[in-house]
């Protein structure tokens, strides 16, 4: 079995936005629409505080709160835990949007673009209607993951098999793969290194981990 | 510690119709239950009820962004109690409109359930939303259901002043419904805030309280008593409660859609160490990592040095 899972690692990040950036570019998501995006935050009390890049996005949750409330079955699972949305399906209700604990979900009724009414060049090339009025969120990459599976490529490895995000880190932060297969990169990374799941206690079992320092927290 | 903590704005006023007319409308039917499917009451109730919660679910159309697919809400009654409460609202539609031409004995129990079950419904919609603190918070769904049930006595009460009837019933019910929804706002108020919600959600719940439980619950539970008290004033005290036991509740909810309606936003979570799918029994710990927390905790003995 296979189970996608997306590992940040947070002592590496810079919160240099190119995940952001790769996403938006390879995704052609409109303003204001971040599948992938990156916090800047700041935890600890003064004098003792750090400074925090957090890669965030979709959690592909391993029991996403998204799937149960959907009311048209738009919202799906694959076999390999990645969620995905069927935009033909999707009556834009936006009750998924209120159920994620990520904010990882978008929905947008009207046509934007990056400057003014006018579409670029890229953009009215890249125009999806059916995103407009209905649910919309991180897909993990999988048809990049699915057409390099059959090209015999390994997400996670081969960038041609990756999400964009992970191949475009500049820091090495982003890590992508099976968390199924104990000789993954991502199954290594949770071995060897303590790390957390946002909103654990929510009970999603997020398929996105972060790793951490234990003498950071 | 959550960081971006906005306030909601996928649902606005017009889902806070949906929980406000349609509870209203829902709760109308179950309290008009117990009173005689034969006297226009029980009929003006239903058709009343069955408007109310239509006009939440046009108002809930209204919002989505691709209403000529809102059949779809029906497809997955096995997971969304928002296709659930679709199902039910039909049924209570079929209902009432078996109710226009012929009045059968069974119809006002059938309608009294289903106006229960859409309810209910209702506050596992909210409960099933993990995004949203204040809604989550299981002490909810009581607070919902009573706040309908209240609603629903109140404008029973209403009912039977505009086609003439005794309001005794409904006025007894009303009296016994305003302490149930009291003690259920603050069982509410207390485990949310024990459940440690965002802070701005934690500030607001004051304010709201005192506009929440004084005029609706305090001062409509005077007038009862007083209406019980001295005959006289009876008939509109019992109107004037009824209206703030309905207002105050319509309030709560809107605010409950709207301003209380802040994510969960974002924060760390507590480490763990090994492989996620392996913590329990065989664990894939390495060497390095077992060499790694050998290091770090021998570090954390020693005191951190921090600027002067």
């Amino acid at each position: 079995m296979t189970r996608y899972a997306m590992v940040a690692d947070l002592r590496a990040c810079v919160g240099c936005q190119t995940c952001t950036a790769a996403c938006k570019h390879t995704n052609s998501t409109p303003p204001g629409v971040q599948w992938r995006k990156v916090l800047d935050i700041e935890t600890g009390r003064f004098p003792d505080v750090q400074r925090i890049f957090m890669p965030v996005g979709c959690m592909h949750c391993t029991d996403p709160p998204c799937l149960e409330v959907c009311p048209s079955g738009a919202t799906d699972q694959r076999v390999d835990g990645i969620v995905t949305i069927d935009y033909d399906l999707c009556i834009g209700c936006a009750y998924c949007v209120v159920a994620c604990p990520y904010q990882a979900r978008y929905k947008l009724d009207e046509p934007k673009f990056a400057y003014g009414d006018e579409p670029t060049a890229q953009e009215a090339q890249r125009f999806d209607e059916r995103k407009l009025g209905v649910a919309q969120k991180c897909t993990f990459c999988h048809d990049r993951i699915d057409a390099g599976k059959a090209a015999g490529l390994i997400p996670g490895i081969d960038p041609e098999a990756s999400p964009a995000c992970s191949n475009a880190c500049i820091a090495h932060a982003l890590h992508f793969g099976d968390i199924e297969d104990p000789k993954s990169n991502v199954s290594g990374l949770l071995t060897d290194n303590p790390w957390f799941q946002m909103h654990d206690h929510l009970g999603t079992n997020p398929g996105f981990f972060y790793l951490w320092d234990e003498s950071k927290t | 510690m959550r960081y971006a903590s906005t306030i909601q704005t996928s649902w606005d006023w017009r889902a806070a119709a949906n929980f406000i007319f349609g509870g209203t409308g829902s709760a109308l039917l179950a309290a008009s239950a117990w009173t005689d499917p034969a006297s226009a009451v029980w009929f003006s109730a239903v058709l009343l009820g069955a408007a109310l919660m239509g006009g939440g679910l046009t108002a809930v159309w209204l919002e989505i962004g691709r209403p000529w697919r809102a059949a779809n809400v029906m497809l997955k009654p096995q997971n969304s109690w928002m296709t659930r409460e679709a199902y039910v609202a039909a049924t209570a539609f079929v209902l009432v409109a078996a109710a226009l031409p012929v009045r059968w004995s069974w119809l006002a129990p059938a309608l009294g359930v289903v106006g229960l079950t859409f309810l209910f419904c209702q506050a596992r919609i909210l409960h099933a939303s993990k995004g949203v603190p204040a809604w989550h918070e299981a002490s909810l769904q009581p607070l919902i259901l009573t706040t309908g049930l209240t609603e629903g006595a109140a404008m029973l009460l209403l009912v039977q002043v505009v086609v003439s009837q005794d309001t005794r019933v409904s006025s007894l019910a009303l009296l016994a419904l305003l302490p149930l929804r009291l003690a259920a706002w603050h069982w509410y108020r207390k485990t949310l805030l024990a459940a440690d919600p965002p802070k701005q959600v934690a500030a607001a719940l004051p304010g709201l309280g005192s506009r929440f439980a004084l005029p609706g619950h305090a001062l409509p539970l005077a007038l009862l008593i007083l209406g019980g008290i001295a005959p006289l004033i009876g008939f509109p005290a019992s109107i004037a409660a009824a209206f703030l036991a309905l207002l105050s509740g319509w309030y709560f909810k809107l605010n409950l859609v709207t301003r209380l309606a802040r994510v969960q936003g974002y924060g760390l979570g507590t480490l763990k160490r090994g492989h996620p799918l392996a913590r329990t029994g065989h664990t894939l710990v390495s060497e390095q990592s077992l060499r790694l927390r050998r290091t770090r905790q021998a570090n954390s003995n020693t005191p951190r040095s921090t600027n002067a």
